[in-house]
């Protein structure tokens, strides 16, 4: 198995480098027609470029046009949509409003890491070590020195990780038996979730922390095909810089301990374990300094915990403690998906619905023509049922040889994940689905492996119409976002 | 049948009979009483021996609902009697209603006064501030108020209340017993007379009211049984319709409550049981042939019985009907029509007239016997229609509002419990009884009744077709029906769903099913237990476990 080439990565990070420079020369960021039309103009050449396939593998074209299509997409979000709109938690452009343009401007400005840990400042330093790089570097060809540009200019590393993500799929895909049309599907669902290119578009580090958690995914699978050493210094710098932008990317830990001891106990029946046992102790040795140090840190200076996060209160008007757990979590508020596409923080409660809403609008309403969010809900829900077939499926069939067994434990662990922290934290903003984004990833997979071997004609039909509608909608929406 | 059969029966008999009598009802309540009337004569005066700050007055109210009393205090300053601002209203009969009279000063005397022409009192317990009893010194001169005491409970809840519509029911079992005025008219009296039958052997008290609907609740059970066997001749499957009703919710709450709408649907269920077994016999071997009529006089006793507890026995008539004219339709397309073959059908045709009209109608009008002695004058058919009439009026009359009012497709949807009763305790725990469904025999009861008529269109299925008229027959009605309705009107066809979802498992084949199904079933029963038994829980349970949508009010 290749392995997928770094440069793909860094000819992406130039090329949005580069439109974000080019749009801000031209001065039209932030406008929108003109960037809607160059986003038009693209999908329309890789349609073209499709179409031309001329005798080429049908299904590996659609597979990169999809790709290509989902990056136009994140891109021309980005560079049309200010740090400001649809932000979370940014807070002024000073550094003392303690918000995520806080903590870039103390970084850029004063050079050094927040001083306390209050209100965003609690949060792991790499997204905005990195967005801080960036920022400096962009604005300074720019010859920029206002705070909005030097905060808006760390979407690029938001950018950067979302797009990221659709290059991970052809691995993943590869390495979890995807084939086919099977990984159009894939492509699809992963690159055309609108949850992930408004994450894109955000300077906060939810798209990072998605990016980490796919490559702990795809590394993870790598090593246990081939334990070698490459594999864990990856898997440990992965996991280092994954704990470094956010603590909850260890949620991944645990299918990685689970193939570690797999692992281990096969080298304890067949030989090797102690020089598995050596990897393990220099990925513990990589990981851990590097991810945990800025924990420690605020532990020592704070006495902030591990898994701190910033504390509401039960007068809170996101507080939803007082809702039957039953309603929060295991029925599905039908009333709700019918009366809105979107989420009202202020009074929604129930997490299946409000992760369907928010995976494709996030926390935020829009002025686009109603029936687009509709359908694009509709088939939204319509390719949950097929996760939720795909998971079924291939329990009950005993698929579980194979990657089955991994895409379908890492999703529930995703799902768990949600629940615990909605439990944990039972304020409405704990629903939102940008910190569950890296859900799609095994989702689409399974879709695309149900399509696949599924075997029944209606249902490949189904999933191949669902998809398709869920791609258009997805475009028209962001196309007509403001 | 066989022994293993009648064993089934019987464990499972007994063991529900232990389920539902646990803690049903108190089997003491303040039976003794005193009736006041609105003259000053016949005011109570109470001397307290010292002063005394009295807080609270729990009263035991007789037979009659809605009782006025205006309390006086006797204010030794003044030397004169001080009336409370407020007349007391006093509402649930048959229950210890609670009033504050609380004046902020202590006093010696207190008078009490009826507003009404006539108020019953069984038992009066006064509280200081402190919750503490206080008895007055002269609690001789009104005996019957103050010596059963020891009755009062610390906490009112259902077991020593009546709830919901036993302040209807239950009082006029009572008031049957006692030659009072009638004050529930507005069903036929059969089910009030057998509600009766247990305060006659109990007393007037929870258990005593609610005997009745038990052991019909309990006599259910193996009908049901002896349907599902009559159905498929399968002891397994039999088991299974038995126990999964036995799990049913609204089967195990009203078997616990004082009103009438299990007594109708032990008759339903009886009826199609016996029409069943005469449609068999009718079609089956033409030996015996005088079984078909025994069928059809149970069928017949059956309806009329129905029909004297509630007119939506009406409904289960024309579902009958509806078979009836099938199977006779049927026969005239597939049978041999020889001589002794048309007089038998002419003679069949005789004896359902006698069955269906006559027997119900003798026994619609028996029902109506102990109304003669209060309508003297009048003849017990004058008295019957007039009945009638009033009935037809008040039912089309009713609707007003209720926030626990649900309509026909709510209740398929299982959309809205009803709310029976609630007590709340100071150590954050809770007693609360709902009547709605079990949500998995109802939900998949959607999905079953669709395979059912599948099973018909598609595979000609008798069975399907007789369940399938069954249900609809009991719920079709209901889309006609405009007043306020709650979801016990659908329990009836619960009972159905159980035998369509017994067959739709049988016509799957797959071992497993049944048993997943009875375990998440029998899980669901427990898990609701206290919501439908009243056990008293922690609060956080029955909002967090149980309340499952915003519809679903426990708490």
């Amino acid at each position: 198995m290749k392995k997928y080439p770094v440069f793909r990565f860094i000819n992406l990070f130039f090329s949005i480098l580069f439109c974000y420079l080019a749009v801000r020369l031209l001065g039209i960021d932030g406008n929108t027609k003109y960037i809607h039309l160059m986003m038009v103009v693209l999908l329309g050449g890789i349609g073209v470029w499709f179409c031309l396939k001329d005798g080429e593998d049908g299904v590996e074209r659609a597979f990169q046009a999809f790709v290509a299509a989902g990056m136009v997409l994140h891109i021309g979000y980005m560079l049309s949509t200010g740090c400001m709109i649809r932000s979370h938690d940014l807070g002024d452009f000073t550094i003392s409003s303690g918000g995520h343009a806080s903590y870039l401007l103390t970084l850029i400005w004063q050079g050094q890491l927040p001083q306390t840990n209050e209100i965003q400042f609690y949060q792991q330093p790499f997204f905005y070590l990195a967005g801080s790089v960036v920022s400096v570097v962009v604005n300074h060809i720019l010859h920029c020195e206002e705070a909005f540009y030097l905060v808006d200019a760390a979407k690029i590393i938001s950018c950067f990780a979302s797009c990221a993500v659709l290059l991970c799929l052809k691995p993943l895909c590869g390495i979890c038996g995807v084939k086919g049309r099977g990984r159009v599907i894939a492509a699809a669902m992963t690159a055309f979730l609108p949850a992930s290119y408004l994450a894109g578009g955000r300077g906060n580090c939810d798209a990072l922390v998605y990016f980490f958690m796919t490559v702990l995914f795809l590394q993870t699978l790598r090593f246990r095909e081939k334990p070698d050493w490459n594999n864990i210094l990856l898997l440990a710098l992965a996991y280092g810089l994954a704990m470094m932008t956010k603590i909850s990317c260890g949620l991944m830990a645990l299918f990685t301990t689970v193939i570690f001891l797999y692992e281990f106990g096969k080298r304890i029946r067949h030989g090797g374990w102690l020089l598995l046992g050596l990897k393990y102790l220099t990925f513990a040795l990589i990981s851990f300094p590097l991810g945990l140090w800025y924990s420690m840190r605020n532990y020592f200076r704070f006495a902030q915990s591990l898994t701190y996060v910033l504390q509401l209160t039960s007068d809170s008007p996101l507080y939803r403690g007082e809702v039957p757990l039953v309603q929060r979590f295991f029925t599905l508020d039908t009333a709700n998906l019918l009366k809105t596409p979107y989420v009202n923080i202020g009074s929604d409660y129930n997490l299946p619905v409000y992760l369907l809403k928010s995976a494709l609008f996030g926390e935020f309403y829009y002025s686009v023509p109603v029936m687009v969010p509709v359908l694009l809900l509709l088939c939204g829900m319509g390719l949950s049922v097929v996760t939720v077939v795909a998971v079924y499926d291939g329990i009950r069939k005993k698929k579980m040889a194979g990657a089955w067994k991994y895409m379908i434990g890492v999703f529930c662990l995703s799902l768990l994940a949600a629940f615990y922290f909605y439990w944990r934290e039972p304020y409405s903003c704990s629903m939102d689905y940008r910190y569950s984004i890296f859900m799609i990833v095994p989702a689409g997979m399974m879709a695309g492996r149900l399509y696949e071997e599924g075997g029944n004609v209606v249902m490949k039909k189904s999933i191949s119409c669902l998809t398709a509608g869920f791609v258009l909608c997805s475009v028209l929406f962001c196309l007509m976002v403001r | 049948m066989n022994g293993k059969n009648y064993l089934s029966i019987i464990i499972l008999t007994l063991f529900y009979a232990f389920l539902l009598f646990y803690r049903i009802g108190c089997p003491d309540a303040p039976e003794s009483f005193l009736k006041l009337t609105a003259s000053e004569q016949n005011a109570i005066q109470l001397d307290f021996g010292k002063n005394v700050r009295i807080s609270e007055m729990e009263v035991y109210l007789g037979y009659q609902s809605n009782r006025t009393f205006s309390v006086w205090f006797y204010e030794e300053n003044g030397e004169s009697w001080m009336k409370l601002q407020e007349e007391q209203k006093i509402k649930s009969p048959f229950c210890w209603n609670s009033t504050c009279i609380d004046i902020g000063k202590a006093s010696r005397y207190l008078y009490l006064a009826s507003c009404d022409e006539e108020a019953q009192i069984h038992e009066i317990v006064f509280l200081d501030e402190k919750g503490n009893r206080i008895l007055p010194v002269n609690v001789g001169e009104y005996p019957m108020l103050f010596d059963e005491q020891e009755l009062y409970p610390e906490y009112a809840t259902y077991y020593y209340n009546s709830m919901f519509d036993e302040i209807y029911h239950g009082r006029t079992a009572y008031e049957l017993i006692h030659d009072l005025p009638l004050y529930e008219i507005s069903h036929p009296p059969l089910g009030k007379l057998m509600i009766s039958l247990g305060i006659r052997f109990f007393g007037m008290t929870p258990f005593g009211w609610r005997f009745s609907s038990a052991v019909m609740g309990i006599l259910l059970v193996p009908v049901i049984y002896c349907f599902a066997w009559k159905l498929w001749h399968d002891s397994r499957v039999a088991l299974f319709c038995s126990i999964l009703h036995c799990t049913e919710f609204m089967h195990f709450t009203l078997s616990r409550i004082a009103t009438i709408d299990i007594h109708i649907a032990f008759f339903v269920i009886q009826m199609f049981l016996f029409m069943y077994c005469f449609l068999g016999q009718w079609f089956g071997t033409k030996e015996n042939r005088k079984k078909e009529f025994v069928w059809l006089l149970l069928c017949g006793v059956s309806t009329g019985c129905a029909i004297a507890t509630k007119w939506t026995g009406f409904y289960a008539a024309a579902g009958l009907a509806v078979l009836l004219f099938m199977a006779l339709a049927y026969r005239l397309k597939t049978g041999k029509w020889n001589k002794t073959e048309r007089s038998h059908c002419v003679f069949l045709a005789a004896v359902c007239l006698v069955c269906f009209i006559v027997i119900p109608f003798a026994i619609y009008m028996g029902s109506y016997l102990p109304y003669l002695s209060r309508n003297s004058g009048k003849g017990l058919l004058t008295i019957v229609i007039e009945n009638a009439q009033f009935m037809l009026d008040y039912h089309r009359a009713v609707k007003t509002a209720h926030p626990f009012e649900s309509l026909w497709y709510e209740w398929v949807i299982d959309r809205r419990p009803l709310w029976d009763s609630v007590t709340r305790f100071a150590d954050g725990t809770i007693s609360s009884i709902s009547t709605f469904g079990n949500p998995l025999i109802l939900w998949s009861g959607i999905a079953a009744v669709i395979y059912n008529i599948y099973l018909f269109f598609l595979k000609k299925e008798k069975r399907a077709l007789f369940l399938s008229v069954a249900y609809f027959s009991m719920l079709i009605p209901w889309l006609f029906v405009h007043r306020t309705v709650f979801i016990y009107q659908y329990f009836i066809c619960t009972i159905f769903l159980i035998l369509i979802i017994g067959n739709a498992l049988v016509h799957r084949r797959k071992k497993y099913e049944m048993s997943f199904f009875l375990c998440l079933s029998v899980l669901l029963f427990l898990m609701f237990y206290p919501q439908l038994s009243g056990m008293q829980v922690p609060v956080d349970y029955t909002r967090h476990l149980l309340q499952w949508f915003p519809t679903w009010k426990f708490v």
